[in-house]
This record gives C-alpha cells, structure tokens and sequence, in this order.
C-alpha cells in the first residue's frame, strides 16, 4: 500500500515538473509588437566603443550605428556610395573631392555636412589609435563648401577605397567628436546609421533601436531592435537558431552546420569572406632562421586534408598570401603540397637535427578547426622527427609572447586569421610582410629592404596604375613563397547560419562578421 | 637458523597472518571484493594496453580525418572521435595514464607527508606547531582550487598537475600520520627506545613510521578515486595532460564540442572514469572496515 502511495506521489511530482517546463516554454514574446533580430555572436560584441578607436569585433556593431562616406559592395564588387554621394579624384590621385548627402541627420538631431566629415576623419587621426594608419597619406582635409570636402594627399592613394574602410572610418556626430573615449564607452554613440544604440553591457550584449529619422526611410517588415549577444560555445548558438531564438549567428563548428543543413526552419548562407588563416615561423629564432628547414615544415602541413576533411569543404586551399576575390591573388604562383618526402629532403639540406627538436606552436582557444588542424600537423612532424608542442592560449597571451622582446622567448609557430581593414591586398602586404619598428601583426619578423621597397611602391601605384600594382603585389608572394616565412593553410569561407524567416542578408567580406541589420527583414 | 632471519621472519609471520586474515574479511565483503577485482582487472589492462588495443597507432602517431566521428561499429568499439582515432584505443591507453599519475601524485604526497606529520608528532614542541601551522594553510584552501592555482603558475603539462595534486594533497597524511604518532609516543615500545638512547631520528623512522602504514595505506586507496577524478578535472580545463595524450578528461573536454552529434565520444571516457574512481572508492571503504579494529572483533 505504501509502495503505491509512493509510486502516486512521484508520478505527480514528475508530472509537476514536466508541466513546469513547457510552462516556461509557452510565455514567449507576444507577436505583432516589436520584430527583433538576435544576432549570436561568438565573441564580445566590442572591445573599444569608440569608434576612432575600435579595431577588433566592434564592427559588427558600429556599422549599424555609424556609417561610411562609401561602402564596399558585394553585389558589384565595387565601392558605392553611402554619405558621400559622389567623388572625384585628380589624375595622380593626390587631391580626392567628395560630394557629402543632404538631409542626412544624426541620432542626436545634428545635420551631417562636410564640418563634421573633416571632424571625425580628423579625429580618428589624431588619436592615431586602432587603424588609424589608413589615413596616413592624408594631408589635409578642406571644407570646400557645407557639402564639399576635399582630401589632399602627401601621395598618391584610393581614397574612395580607404573611405569604405571597415574600421576607423565612422563619421561621429559634432556633437560628440569632441568627446573623449572615455564618454564613448559609457555606452554614448551618435552617428546616421539605421540603428541607435539603447543598450550596452560591455563584453556581453548590446542592444540597438531603430532610428526613425534614418534617411533611407523604413518599410514595414524590417526590424525594430537589434541584439547582439556573446555566445562563445558553438553548440549554443545552433541551438539559440534551432529554437528560433537566434535570428543569425556565424562561426559555427564544421559539425553544427552540418547538422543545420538538414534543418528546413534554418538557411546556412555561404558567401566569399577574405579571411585566410596564416601560419607564421618565428625567423628570427633557430632553427626557423633556415630557409630550408622552413620549407621543410611547410612541405609537412596537412593542407588538403584540413580543407577536406577537416573544414569539410567550407574553405579552399590558400595559393599565396592573398586570398582569393581580391586583386592580387593570383591562382598560378607556386604553392606548398603535403609531402614528407620533400619535407625529407629539405630537411636533411637544412643541416638541422631533427633529433630532440621541439617547436611550440600557439594559437587561439576556442576555434575547433584550428585545433583539429594543429593535431594533424603535430602527427605529420612526428614522422619527420620533430615534436610540435601545442599552446592553446587566449589571444592576448598569443599575442603578448609574439611581441616579446627576446626572439628566443617567442613561439615558433603561431596561427592566425587575417581580413583587410579595406578591400585591397596592402593590408596583408602593409601588416604581415612590410618590416615593422614595434612588434605588431609582422609575425614571422621579416625584415626585407627589397621587399618594404615593393611593397611601398605598390602601394603607391594602386591608386593610379592597378594593372602596375598587381604585378608587383604578385612578385612580392613569389618572393615570399620561396623564402617560406608563412604556412598558408587555408582560406576560409564565410559561413551563416539563419533563421529561415531572416532575409536579405549577404556576408560582405570586406566587414567582416557585420551584418547591416538595415538590409535585413522578416518574413 | 641465522638469529637476524629467525627475527625477520619473526616480524614477517604475524604479518603475514594478518594479511591472509584481512583477505579473508576482503572476501566476506562482496561489493569491496567487487571493486578489488575491477581494479585488479583495470591495472591488468593498463600493463598489456599496447598489446590488447586494435589501434596502438591511433595514441599519437596517427590520425585519419576521413574516418572522424564514426559511431561505435565492430570495426570501432566506441566509434572514432575528430582525427578518425579509435576511441576504445583511447580509452584504455587512459587507464594507464590515469593510474600511473594518481599513484605517482598519491605517492608524492605519501612522501611530504608521512615524514613531517610523524616529525611533528614525535618530536613535539614548537616543531609541531610550524609544521602543523604549515598543514592547516594548505588545508585551508580546496584542494583543486590551490591545484589549479599552481598550474597557472607553473603552466600546464600532466608532470605539473601530478606536483600540484601532492602539494595539495600531503597535509591530509601529515594530519593523519601525526595523530598516530601522538598515541604511539605513549607506547611503551617506544618509551623503552628512548630510554635506552635510541635517536629520534631512528625512533621516528623505523618505529613511528612502521607503524602508521596501514592507516596511511586506507587513506591512500580512498584517496586515489579522488585523485584521479582531480587529474581528470585539470585536464578538461586543459590544465592538465596536452593533446595528444589520450587522457580521460582531455578527451570529454575536447568532446563538448561534438556532444550533439557523436554521444559516444564524451560517454565512454566518462564511463571509465565512473568505473575508476567508484572502484577505487569501494575499495578504500572496504579497506577502512577491514582495518579498524572495531570492525574486526565482530
């Protein structure tokens, strides 16, 4: 009898419990009042909220707040306009007249006119923070007339290209330009885009409303708020798109968007991206000093099968340093192949001793690829003899050992990811290969008369002579490849995953991980 | 018959009596006898893994992405995780790993800890009191927590945690080791040692020492299952062994990330170190029924 009563009562609880959570389920947001679109992100929204400053995730959200004089197009492939409607160059692209729109407010109710363009570039140079460096060849910016402004340039540079810049290239309101950093990250924001800023809990969320008096105008069925949250693990964030939680979210693990391939309520939206992922030899330690031996272990990588088997075809194999879809990459330079018998010989040329060697290679936690990929790289040098040791570590700690003063207290091999701060190839060249006073991006320590010399003068000519400035971005890989200061392991592919009511977005690889949620609506 | 042989084997008798009887109390109980067996049959496996495991290469010389995340199959008894390794290669390489880490820190912490507990017992006074001040620090912190704080420090590698886990571990026996040598002190045997000059040195080492093994050896068998549940936890922080050592916790840690789409890899290590630690545990609570003299007289 007991036993029985027993048995009810915890039928009854179960029941109780079980009710309780589809209870929970069941109180979701009312329908027919405010349309929001959750962005998942896997990393924190922003670093730095000032946008003259900010040069890491915060893009995602700035471009939704602030806007560009123009923008990268996917769609052409060209820049377009975006607050400046209009521009010209002089023929040595020296001089640079842009033609600001009218009628275009602020969220703080300022009117935008050629003041505050001068302003902001302005003060985004003086601060000389973040990727300020785009406007290095600005000499000086002049107010022609309220919607004229003209850039005068030291030398020649595409200054319609550098305006569409990714980072660093915001226009701030007049009102807030004269600020500090410190106001902008107390959550404070005042641009034109589409959306303003309501919310802000730094490294975890924030939240957007949309601004009513953007002058593109609003239709119906676009979004109301906006929320961009940290998720960090994978599985998380397909769930959160699963559910219908999430509206968008991206960095996914290779098995997750499998999984959300065959799930009809859920889009992956495939689109170019421009970022490849670079392994760099510290050169200045040995024996990664030797040529040969660097030859050696890029002969040993794993690259077809970290493309197929790993990245399971959402990335192409890397030719050169530059990835493909931008001028410059060109399919026919030489590339490395995983060969050990190669690597063999190059190592027994090298003269260096296999025996006992061990290599630290670093790299961000968290990417699962990556870790996959420095396993098989760690088996393949196993056979040559050598023991690769592999350091998961956050980026400021990868990054802080790259900068150390002693080269022999660095790492051997570290890999990273690299996307362009504007749609051209002299962000690679500028920041990985150029030879740098202070430790920054140049990872692999190259320090090259010749090749600074190239890379300058390409630089120079790709304002005025493309064609000229190709050849000479493709001689520098050559020089590169041969000299084997990077492995080229991959060039990624940008990968969505998207609620199946969320339209109209397009991964543009020259913002990286932006979504402008202006585009977006909902069906 | 030699008088030093006639003494030893003087010593060894009773002991020997002793341990056929703790056998046969072993025996009475089924679960510790139970848990005696699977670990019996865990350090079985352990010796012969490289020759039992289908795929020795598939611990670290080895990887195959083609065949990753297979289910478990005849072929691959627990399927294959995300470099197409056999699982079940893994798993029972872990033993090894798992044991000779856990005995090796318990051990470590036997060392530090047995000698200064029955220093501080022995010799009393203000010895005792800085050594035992020094204990009660220690023990003041959770153990995995201060365990985690060395790592950090010294950075991640299996020999670092295995330090870590004795640092945090030896205070347990010199508290334990220090109350015995407190009542042994009153002894008579012992009184008697002093009285005719013997060191305290020697007292301490070959009369104190002696006779605290067998409450050392249950804190020990108890301890192990939380040893290697501690190593396990450091690990899956990635504190602990680095790939590709195919460490339990390691191994769950790298899991997480496939957890919805292939049960089978997080499950199994898992289950091993389910198995592990609760055999462990039974054992040493066994093992503590066995030698209290409470118990016995029953």
């Amino acid at each position: 009898m007991k036993k029985i009563l027993c048995l009810v009562i915890m039928i009854c609880i179960l029941g109780a419990i079980i009710a309780g959570c589809s209870g929970g389920q069941s109180t979701q947001v009312t329908e027919n009042k405010l349309k929001i679109a959750y962005y998942a992100f896997i990393s924190e929204p922003y670093i730095d909220f000032d946008p003259s400053v900010e040069y890491s995730n915060g893009i995602i959200v700035l471009h939704n707040i602030y806007e560009t004089l123009t923008r990268y197009d996917v769609n052409t492939g060209k820049i377009e306009p975006l607050l400046a409607e209009e521009w010209t160059s002089n023929e040595d692209g020296t001089v640079w007249t842009f033609r600001i729109r009218k009628d275009v407010k602020f969220h703080d109710g300022a009117e935008l006119n050629a003041e505050a363009v001068k302003k902001s570039i302005e003060r985004t140079m003086d601060l000389q923070m973040g990727a300020a460096y785009i406007w290095d060849c600005v000499d000086e910016i002049k107010v022609k007339d309220d919607y004229t402004v003209e850039f005068v340039l030291s030398y020649p540079a595409p200054l319609d290209l550098i305006a569409s810049a990714g980072y660093a290239a915001f226009i701030i309101s007049p009102n807030a330009v004269d600020k500090d950093s410190a106001w902008f990250n107390e959550g404070n924001a005042a641009g034109t885009g589409p959306y303003k800023v309501q919310q802000v809990t730094k490294g975890e969320e924030v939240i957007l409303a949309k601004f009513d008096d953007y002058w593109r105008g609003w239709k119906d069925n676009q979004y109301d708020r906006v929320i961009i949250k940290k998720i960090p693990e994978s599985s998380s964030r397909r769930q959160l798109v699963e559910k219908g939680e999430a509206q968008i979210t991206s960095g996914l693990s290779v098995t997750d968007i499998k999984a959300l391939r065959e799930n009809p309520s859920v889009n992956v939206i495939e689109g170019t991206s421009w970022t490849n992922i670079i392994g760099f030899f510290n050169t200045e330690k040995k024996p990664l000093d030797n040529a040969d031996f660097r030859r050696a272990l890029c002969y040993a990588f794993p690259y077809d099968e970290v493309v197929n088997d790993i990245k399971e075809g959402m990335a192409y194999k890397s030719v050169g340093l530059i990835p493909r879809g931008l001028w410059g990459h060109d399919d026919n330079l030489m590339q490395y192949e995983t060969d050990l018998q190669k690597a063999e010989e190059y190592l027994k040329k090298s003269g260096v001793n296999p025996e006992g060697l061990k290599l630290e290679l670093t790299f961000t936690s968290g990417t699962e690829e990556l870790r996959n990929m420095a396993q098989l790289y760690q088996v393949n040098l196993k056979k040559l003899g050598i023991e690769l040791q592999i350091q998961e570590m956050n980026w400021d700690n990868v990054w802080e050992k790259s900068k150390n003063s002693k080269p022999e207290d660095r790492q051997d091999i570290l890999f990273m990811q690299w996307w362009p701060d504007y749609a051209s190839p002299m962000s690679w060249l500028y920041s990985l290969v150029h030879s740098e006073e202070d430790i920054l991006f140049n990872l692999s320590y190259i320090k090259d008369e010749n090749l600074d010399a190239m890379i300058e003068e390409a630089d120079m000519l790709s304002a005025t002579d493309r064609a000229e400035a190709e050849k000479l971005v493709i001689e520098v890989q050559k020089e590169v490849l041969d000299k084997a200061y990077f492995i080229h392991a991959y060039d990624d592919k940008s990968v969505w995953a998207a609620d199946a009511g969320f339209k109209g977005f397009k991964p543009n690889p020259a913002y990286e991980g932006v979504v402008f949620f202006y585009d977006t609506y909902y069906e | 018959m030699d008088s030093r042989i006639y003494n030893l084997m003087e010593i060894i008798r009773p002991r020997v009596k002793e341990v056929g009887f703790s056998f046969y109390l072993l025996k009475k109980n089924k679960l510790t006898l139970a848990a005696f067996y699977v670990i019996v049959a865990l350090f079985v496996l352990a010796i012969l893994a490289p020759y039992i495991v289908p795929y020795p290469s598939h611990i670290s010389d080895e990887a195959n992405v083609a065949n990753k995340l297979l289910p478990p199959s005849g072929e691959y008894l627990f399927g294959t995780d995300e470099l197409g390794r056999d699982i079940f290669s893994r798993v029972i390489y872990g033993i090894r790993i798992s044991l000779t880490t856990a005995i090796l820190a318990v051990g470590l912490a036997i060392i530090i800890g047995v000698p200064l507990g029955a220093i501080a017992g022995t010799i009393g006074g203000w010895v005792d009191e800085v050594i035992m001040r020094i204990t009660d620090i220690f023990l003041s912190f959770p153990p995995l927590l201060l365990a985690i704080a060395i790592v950090s420090i010294v950075g991640s590698s299996l020999n670092n945690a295995i330090i870590a886990i004795a640092l945090s571990w030896w205070p347990w026996y010199t508290r334990l080791v220090r109350g015995q040598a407190v009542s042994l002190k009153e002894r008579k045997f012992i009184q008697a040692a002093e009285a005719i000059g013997t060191s305290k040195w020697k007292i301490i080492f070959s009369h104190v020492v002696p006779n605290t093994i067998s409450p050392v050896i249950v804190q020990a068998s108890m301890d192990m299952g939380g040893v290697i549940l501690t190593i396990a936890s450091l690990s899956f922080l990635g504190l602990g062994a680095q790939a590709p050592t195919p460490e339990w916790g390691l191994m769950i840690n790298t899991s997480r990330n496939y957890f919805l789409n292939a049960w089978w890899y997080s499950i199994f290590p898992g289950l091993a170190i389910f198995i592990t630690v609760l055999a462990f545990n039974l054992l040493g609570d066994g093992f503590r029924e066995i030698m209290d003299p409470k118990t016995r007289k029953r």
